[in-house]
């Protein structure tokens, strides 16, 4: 998942793609359940044995990057929306999960070593008191 | 050592070392019947001596012990607390109580919480509690401890909560997405319910205030409907495990309270609902609405049919403390650390 570019500017959403949203969804992270569907032909329980740090990585779809800890907004999030709309509950599900995973997975241990602080957010954070 | 201290109505927190002290937020006479060995024998350990303190206004208890032993006993609940040398007290013992028997003289710099409305009382804090100090403690023997206040920086109560959520334990920002958002908090505490309003770390003050509705009135209503209605007479202390309970034991008999408690909290989130409305109207511009504070398990479930997005944080009673320590290790980590502003 690629990083927030920076601080949300007026009309563009960062977390949404900048094109127009497609009619079909064509994310990776459609095709990659569907990779990890069995054999069978039946849907992979949510219990599956790759662990959740391993399904967040096959499944990462860098163009479709979900904040879980923030709430859909008509009009600001649509093509998000009606991604997640053209789902199955189940996969819908699965969805939410692997980004949750994916984002806490990005937030500690994915850190590089070399990361630091976006400057503006320390600055703001340190000026505060 | 860099500590997070926060005096609330209900029970004083602090944190520093990897080590957390709570008692509540109790002063009280000293009771000289069964002083000092009983006192170390009931209620401290050779590690942790009981709260029982010689000080220039009197002999004092603190905590627990003044709770179960002293007969006269006050806890401050207004504004003049700032200034208290109760309050002095209360912040005193809850160093001495990090500090453990080992050391006698230890250098202390302090991350604190005052209400949002009470803010300007900042510098009186400051100047109360800086400088050196030094605390009697009576375990069977005196232990003298001197404490030395280097720093004392006081932050509006609800960011202690908010830093809690952002900041790694070592004061670097964990999660940046959440910093960039624009956040409400409403922490729930004893006596007060503050609010904070920041856009992507900015404070803004149009959304923010305190109210003085808080879970002392539901415990002083829980309180009066106990006493009509089981002629039991509790103290604050003990209604509010009353209700956390959901039962008291009348004759070694547990009765159910959810009945009384319920209505009374309905109330009270109403009150604290109303004034969110005032603030941040139905909220639908905010990113997330983080609600804390000793109230918050009781009151959260409420507030989250108003606000869906509003969610509770991790042991919500010790997130402003937890969040005082965090920033205090950011402020004042070595300057070779990632980030760090100055020399500790």
């Amino acid at each position: 998942m690629e990083r927030d570019p920076g601080p949300r500017t007026s009309g563009a959403h960062p977390y949404v793609p900048q094109q127009p949203a497609p009619t079909r969804p064509t994310h990776r992270l459609q095709v990659s359940l569907s990779t990890t569907r069995p054999a069978s032909g039946r849907t992979a329980s949510p219990r599956s044995h790759a662990g959740p740090r391993r399904q967040a990585q096959e499944t990462l779809d860098p163009q479709v990057p979900l904040r879980p800890q923030f709430r859909l907004r008509p009009g600001y999030d649509d093509a998000l929306i009606r991604w997640l709309g053209s789902l199955s509950p189940r996969q819908r599900s699965r969805a939410i999960r692997t980004a949750l995973c994916q984002y806490l997975a990005d937030q500690s241990d994915h850190r590089p070593a070399e990361w630091q602080e976006d400057p503006d957010l320390a600055h703001a954070l340190d000026s505060l008191f | 050592m860099i500590v997070g201290v926060d005096i609330g109505y209900g029970y004083t927190k602090a944190m520093g070392e990897g080590k957390q002290v709570v008692f509540p937020s109790v002063v009280g006479k000293s009771e000289r019947i069964r002083y000092e060995e009983d006192i170390r024998r009931a209620y401290g350990t050779d590690d942790t001596p009981a709260m029982a303190f010689v000080t220039e206004e009197g002999d004092r208890f603190v905590g627990e012990l003044a709770l179960l032993q002293s007969r006269v006993q006050w806890t401050l609940l207004d504004r003049s607390r700032v200034e208290d040398p109760s309050a002095r007290l209360l912040f005193l013992a809850a160093l001495s109580e990090l500090m453990g028997k080992g050391l006698a003289t230890r250098e202390f710099r302090v991350v604190t919480g005052l209400p949002v409305n009470w803010y300007a009382d900042r510098d009186k804090i400051a100047a109360q509690w800086t400088g050196r100090h030094v605390l009697r403690r009576v375990n069977g023997e005196q232990i003298v401890h001197r404490l030395s206040i280097a720093d004392v920086l006081v932050l509006p109560q609800p960011f202690g909560s908010l830093f809690d959520l952002l900041l790694s334990d070592e004061g670097q920002i964990a999660d940046e997405d959440l910093a960039r958002g624009r956040l409400g908090v409403i922490d729930i505490g004893t006596f007060t319910t503050d609010y904070v309003l920041v856009d992507a770390l900015r404070y803004i003050e149009k959304g923010s205030g305190t109210i003085a509705s808080a879970m002392s009135q539901a415990c002083a209503l829980v309180g009066r409907s106990i006493l009509d209605t089981f002629r039991l007479d509790l103290r604050m202390h003990d209604v509010d495990r009353a209700i956390r309970r959901g039962q008291v034991t009348i004759y070694g008999e547990d009765r159910d309270i959810e009945w009384l408690v319920s209505p009374v909290l309905d109330a009270i989130s109403a009150e604290i609902l109303a004034h969110a409305a005032t603030l941040w109207g139905d909220g639908r511009d905010l990113d997330a609405i983080l609600v804390t504070g000793g109230g918050a398990l009781a009151i959260a479930e409420r507030i989250q049919h108003r606000y869906r997005h509003a969610r509770t944080l991790p042991d919500p009673a010790l997130a402003n403390v937890r969040g005082f320590l965090k920033y205090g290790c950011r402020k004042w980590r070595p300057a070779s650390q990632p980030g760090g502003q100055d020399g500790a």
